[in-house]
This record gives C-alpha cells, sequence and structure tokens, in this order.
C-alpha cells in the first residue's frame, strides 16, 4: 500500500509546495490505468499565485476537466468537476475514506456481489466516475449512479415495453432525465403522434429542449446510439475498476526495491487482469496477494470470515521452481498447494471450533482437461504455476463462498458452484501472444523495454518514468486506446450478438442469449442478477466446444466455441 | 448534430488555443483588478481558488451559468465580458451570431 501523506501543521503556517514525486505517481498511475481501459484523459499541473499546487484531468476528446485535485492551506482537496462534489481531507488517507464513505458501493458490504475497491484504487474510481459524469450520455453524480445506470436504464425500457406504455410522463431516457448541465429535457407535450425520433428545438445558445414520446423512443436510432454508449462508458468504468485490482499486487509489492521484483511478480503483472473481487473483503485482497509475491515463505495462513462460518486457507510453497507446462518452459512456476478448511465460528474463536467437514479443492493444471478448478474431497493437495495464484485464491474463496451459502452438512458435487471458471494455460505465452493492450503499449514505449528478457527492468523503467516525470503536462497520446463496447443482456427478447475486435463486456442481467466470437482473456462478462441469484446455477461444454451457462429460470448464456482458442486462458466474472 | 457536441468535433488544438487565450485574457482583467486568485475565487464563490489559476492557464473554462457573476466580479459589463468569454470558448456560434465581429479579440 502506497499513500502519500500530508500532516497538517496546526502551529505553523502551512508550507507551500509542489506535489512530492509519490504523489505525481498516483495521479500518473490513475491516468495509466484510465487510458488502458479505453478512458483516454491528458492532465495538466499548475501552481496559484499563492504556489499551492493543483493537478487536474482532462478528457482528451471535449478538452473538459473532470477532476480537480490541490493542496490549498494544507488541506488536500478533490473536486468532481462536473458535480462539483468536492472532499477535503488532511491526507490522502483521509480523503480516500471519505470517498468510500459517501459512496457506500466502494465499500465492501456482506456477500452481497457488490464492486469492491482496494481502497488505493478508489482515486481511480474517482476519476472514472468523473470521466463518465461528464458525458453528454450519462449525467451521473456517483459511481454508484453509474453502476446502477444501466439497471436503472434498463428497467425502464423493459416496463415500457412490456405493458405498452404510451405515457409522455414516463421517464423513458434515464440519460436525458439525468442531464443537467446543458440539456433539459421535456416530456411535457401534448402531441402523442410525434414521429418516434426525438425532437431537438432550440431556444437559446445553451440550452436544449429534448422531447421523447413514449415507448416507441427506443426504437429509435438515436436514443439506441445513446443508449449503447452509455453501456460502453459504463464497461470501461467497469474495466478501468478490473484493472485497478490487478494493481492491488503491485500495491503490496512495495517494500521491494523498483527492479527486484521478483519474476514471479512480474509474471503477475504482465498476466491478465485480474477479476474486480467481489465478495472479497478488502483485507483479505491484500492478503491474497502477499500470498503471490511471498513466494519465499513455506506457508502462509490467512482468515477468511463469512457470515457465521470461517474458511481458514493454508498456502504451501515449495522451495522447488519447476518449469510451467506448455511451450515457454523458462517461465519459473513454483508448485503450491492449497488446503481450505472451514470452521463454524459462532461459538467462539478459531482452534476451539467445531469443524466441519474439509473442503478441499483439487485444481488440476493438465493443459489436457478443460475445467481448471474441479473439487475432489479425496485429493489432499491441488498444484498450480505461482504464476496464476491471484487469480486462483479469489476464485477459489468464490467457490468456498457459493459452497457456505448451500452447505447441508456435506460437501458434495452439487453443493459448490462454479462462480469462475479458468482454463488451464501458458500465461507467458498467452499475453504475448494475445494481450494486444500489454504488447502494444510495450512497443510503442520502447524505452521501457529496452533490455530484452529483463522484464524487471522495464517495470522499473516505467516506475522511474512516472516518478521522475518533471513535466507539468501529461498526455497518454503513446498508450493504446483501447475500443469497448457494452452489450446488456437484457432478457427483452432472445438475442444473438456477435462480438468484435474490441474488448466487449457484456452485462447480463437476464434472458437467454448466444454470443458468437466471446473472445477468452480479452472479453468480459459481468453479471447483473437479482438478488436471489448468486450466479449461473451450472454450466456445459459442448462438443462444439461451446460454453453453456444454465441459470435456474431456464434461461442460457451460450459463448459460442468459446473453448476452441488455442490461447485460452480464462474466463473473468 | 446538436449544438452542445459541436465541441467534439472542433480541432483539440485550436480548443487548447483558444482556451489559453481567454485564460491569459482572465488573468490581465484580475490583475488589473488588482484581485488575487484567492480573493477573485470569493467573489466568484467558487470554493478552491485554484480553480481560478487552471482557468487562467486554459484549462476548463467559466461555467455558462457563472458568466454574469465573473464579469461583475471583474468589473466588466456583463454583454461585453460574455460576448468576448463566448469568442473564445464557442467560436463556430460565435462566428454564426457575430459575423463581422473579429474572431480573435485580441487587445
Amino acid at each position: 500500500m502506497s499513500v502519500a501523506l500530508f500532516h497538517k501543521n496546526t502551529d505553523q503556517p502551512p508550507k507551500k509546495r509542489w506535489w512530492n514525486n509519490q504523489e505525481l505517481a498516483e495521479f500518473y498511475r490513475v491516468s495509466d490505468i484510465m487510458a488502458h481501459a479505453g478512458l483516454k484523459v491528458e492532465s495538466e499541473s499548475g501552481v496559484s499565485d499563492e504556489g499551492e499546487p493543483w493537478f487536474v484531468f482532462v478528457r482528451a476528446d471535449t478538452e473538459e476537466v473532470i477532476a480537480h485535485f490541490a493542496k490549498i492551506d494544507g488541506v488536500f482537496i478533490a473536486v468532481s468537476s462536473v458535480t462539483q462534489d468536492i472532499y477535503r481531507g488532511s491526507d490522502v488517507r483521509d480523503l480516500i475514506n471519505q470517498l468510500l464513505e459517501r459512496h457506500p458501493l466502494m465499500t465492501p458490504p456482506s456477500n452481497n456481489g457488490r464492486v469492491v475497491l482496494h481502497p488505493r484504487m478508489v482515486l481511480v474510481a474517482f476519476v472514472a466516475a468523473a470521466f463518465v459524469a461528464a458525458s453528454e450520455e450519462v449525467k451521473a453524480n456517483t459511481i454508484d449512479d453509474v453502476l446502477s445506470a444501466a439497471l436503472s436504464e434498463n428497467t425502464n425500457i423493459k416496463n415500457i415495453v412490456s405493458n405498452e406504455i404510451i405515457n409522455t410522463n414516463v421517464p423513458n431516457s434515464y440519460l436525458y432525465e439525468n442531464s443537467k448541465v446543458q440539456n433539459t429535457v421535456s416530456n411535457e407535450t401534448n402531441n402523442f403522434n410525434t414521429p418516434d425520433h426525438m425532437e431537438e428545438q432550440e431556444t437559446n445558445d445553451t440550452t436544449k429542449i429534448i422531447t421523447n414520446y413514449g415507448s416507441n423512443t427506443y426504437s429509435d436510432i438515436e436514443i439506441g446510439k445513446q443508449y449503447g454508449n452509455s453501456i460502453s462508458l459504463i464497461s470501461a468504468v467497469i474495466l478501468a475498476l478490473e484493472i485497478s485490482s490487478r494493481e492491488t499486487v503491485l500495491a503490496n509489492s512495495q517494500s521491494t526495491p523498483p527492479g527486484n521484483y521478483s519474476p514471479e511478480l512480474q509474471g503477475l503483472f504482465m498476466t491478465e487482469y485480474l477479476p474486480v473481487p467481489s465478495l472479497l473483503e478488502t483485507e483479505t485482497i491484500q492478503i491474497f496477494n502477499s500470498m503471490d509475491i511471498n513466494s519465499d515463505s513455506s506457508i502462509e495462513n490467512f482468515v477468511q470470515p463469512i457470515d457465521s462460518l470461517t474458511v481458514k486457507v493454508s498456502l504451501s510453497t515449495k522451495e522447488e521452481t519447476t518449469s510451467s507446462s506448455g511451450s515457454n518452459s523458462e517461465m519459473p512456476s513454483v508448485n503450491s498447494s492449497l488446503e481450505l478448511t472451514l470452521f463454524n465460528s459462532t461459538k467462539g474463536m478459531i482452534g476451539s471450533d467445531e469443524i466441519l467437514p474439509k473442503a478441499k479443492l483439487f485444481i488440476d493444471d493438465n493443459i489436457e482437461t478443460n475445467t481448471y478448478f474441479s473439487k475432489d474431497l479425496n485429493l489432499d493437495q491441488i498444484n498450480l504455476p505461482v504464476e496464476n495464484m491471484s487469480i486462483a485464491a479469489i476464485n477459489v474463496v468464490d467457490l468456498v463462498n457459493e459452497a457456505i451459502k448451500n452447505v447441508d452438512g456435506d460437501f458434495n458435487e452439487t453443493s459448490i458452484k462454479y462462480n469462475k471458471i479458468i482454463m488451464p494455460e501458458n500465461i507467458e505465452s498467452y499475453f504475448l501472444q494475445e494481450d494486444t493492450a500489454v504488447k502494444s503499449w510495450l512497443s510503442l514505449n520502447p524505452t521501457l523495454t529496452a533490455q530484452p528478457n529483463d522484464n524487471d527492468e522495464s517495470l522499473a523503467a516505467k516506475e522511474t518514468a512516472h516518478n521522475s516525470s518533471n513535466s507539468n503536462v501529461s498526455s497518454l497520446e503513446a498508450l493504446p486506446t483501447l475500443d469497448i463496447k457494452g452489450h446488456l443482456l437484457d432478457g427483452v427478447k432472445n438475442q444473438e450478438i456477435f462480438l468484435s475486435d474490441s474488448i466487449d463486456v457484456l452485462l447480463y442481467q437476464s434472458g437467454s442469449s448466444v454470443v458468437n466470437g466471446f473472445e477468452l482473456g480479452k472479453d468480459r462478462i459481468w453479471f447483473f442478477l437479482s438478488e436471489d441469484k448468486e450466479s449461473y446455477e451450472n454450466y456445459r461444454i459442448t462438443e462444439a466446444n461451446d460454453l453453456i451457462l444454465e441459470f435456474g429460470s431456464g434461461d442460457t448464456l451460450t459463448l459460442l466455441g468459446v473453448l476452441e482458442t488455442e490461447n485460452s486462458n480464462s474466463i473473468l466474472i | 448534430m446538436s449544438s452542445f457536441t459541436q465541441t467534439k468535433h472542433d480541432d483539440s488544438n485550436d480548443i487548447k488555443k483558444l482556451r489559453k487565450e481567454a485564460g491569459m485574457w482572465l488573468r490581465s482583467l484580475r490583475e488589473k483588478s488588482q484581485l488575487s486568485q484567492r480573493e477573485l475565487a470569493d467573489r466568484v464563490d467558487v470554493e478552491y481558488y485554484t480553480f481560478i489559476s487552471q482557468i487562467e492557464v486554459g484549462r476548463g473554462r467559466v461555467p455558462t451559468e457563472r458568466v454574469e457573476i465573473w464579469a461583475e466580479a471583474l468589473g466588466e459589463d456583463v454583454q461585453t465580458f460574455a460576448k468576448r468569454l463566448m469568442s473564445y470558448y464557442d467560436p463556430t456560434n460565435y462566428r454564426l451570431v457575430f459575423p463581422d465581429a473579429p474572431i480573435h479579440l485580441s487587445d
């Protein structure tokens, strides 16, 4: 965890000083993460006439300032420029605490499946939300609003379509309904027969009256564009948060001097993005990732509290280093084993509690098998390459979470539901061949890859580049702008969609859908399910390598031919 | 295409250049009024005075709904002030509304 601390001196006037390198690194890291997620921002910094520093993020496409940070009279402030929400803190930590308090979505609640952020990623979320809030398509106030927009918007659509409402008072566009700055929505019209497209009537230089007409609005192409754009933006934010979670690995590596990153950590950094660790407490996330990089330790234990039950997970890492399976045998891997034991912690401390039947998860790293995770109560150990550990550990706990919710005294095949599916594959060969984001980024930054075969150096160079930047203006034009497309699967009707070369994000809510061209590792699935549904109930793989996720309602989500890709790596949900 | 999305289609460099010009002009007005950035922020009811510095270097813009209070704070005629700001912030519409006026109103 790397958080810059600024202590307000109440005895003397606060010293006016420029951002220090650590603070600038935090800001540039935000830009970096957002750029990788397709949210292209520029930044600029300066000082006031009193010598106090400020730092702003600017949308590269509109030149609109989206977030303003400053230190005024020793107080650290952050402003969402569009909503003008101002947060003040004595230091960054205090600021983050306020953000967490005011935006409950970021706070890890009990297992309700909501997004949980590592504290260090709050600034990323803040700027990403500000980015979306500054969009014409989504005038939301908080990231909570942003993420809930998809569901609220969709609810409106379903209501209108199913009930065939023709009612000018229906809030038929969440997007425009929430426009506050430049758009004024008017549904007050008497013309029910108006054509099914929006009419715009200019009233003055800066204000627009936009009138929508009933259910037909949703067949309108313009609304469709707006709707699709908003989903894409939401998807981009989600992706930014996913990338943020990957950064958690590095957040736990601050004790390691730059340039001395272990091959395992470097592998983690370069591998596919970690999933947003929903269902997990942030403290546990830290421990997970500490495990990842502590390959020197023989045994690491951690405890994950889950309701009245506790899962104790023991990680045993063998000192011997072996070669990974697959074509790239040079990637070091450490065989590790995970053993999960369930305790009933309602009666007292761990150790004196009644021990429930052990749940031991068997992870098969045999590339010939399609299922990475399986479960076998009779097997004591699992083996997996250490570079997969972070993903694996998170998934293991998710699996156990699912099991606990259905526990009836025994663990059996049906009591554990798969929450994640990870395909065995050599990570190194995967990201070199398929992760275009990483590859193109490196190719565009030759100075960071000046020493081939030395990823530690390149990572260190990146850190140095951030920390030593003296430029007041930073443009991330050298970074690739990833095209991100969101697809809302809302169950209004059976849907068949064809994905593109972009990063496609499926936001599944309900219904049966068939998806063509889903690429493992690149594309994403996020579930937005009702409270009584935690995930899909079952999955099966057909002979045609289709993956079919089956829900209790009878709905299915089919990913056609998804397992045919040789470099299949993971499905991050 | 709606005018409120017009800025997306303007050349980014032109926008930057015009906003820097706007910032320099606003700074000159403030200095002529012998106001500090903090004092101007107080007058235009901005809680974080570094926003004035941000505007003066050409990042962001004076919010449309705040133009009047800015003009009053700087002791300028509101219409003249707004017209000139429009030439920087919305040059396309400025040319349409004031076809005979100079595109850049440099002093």
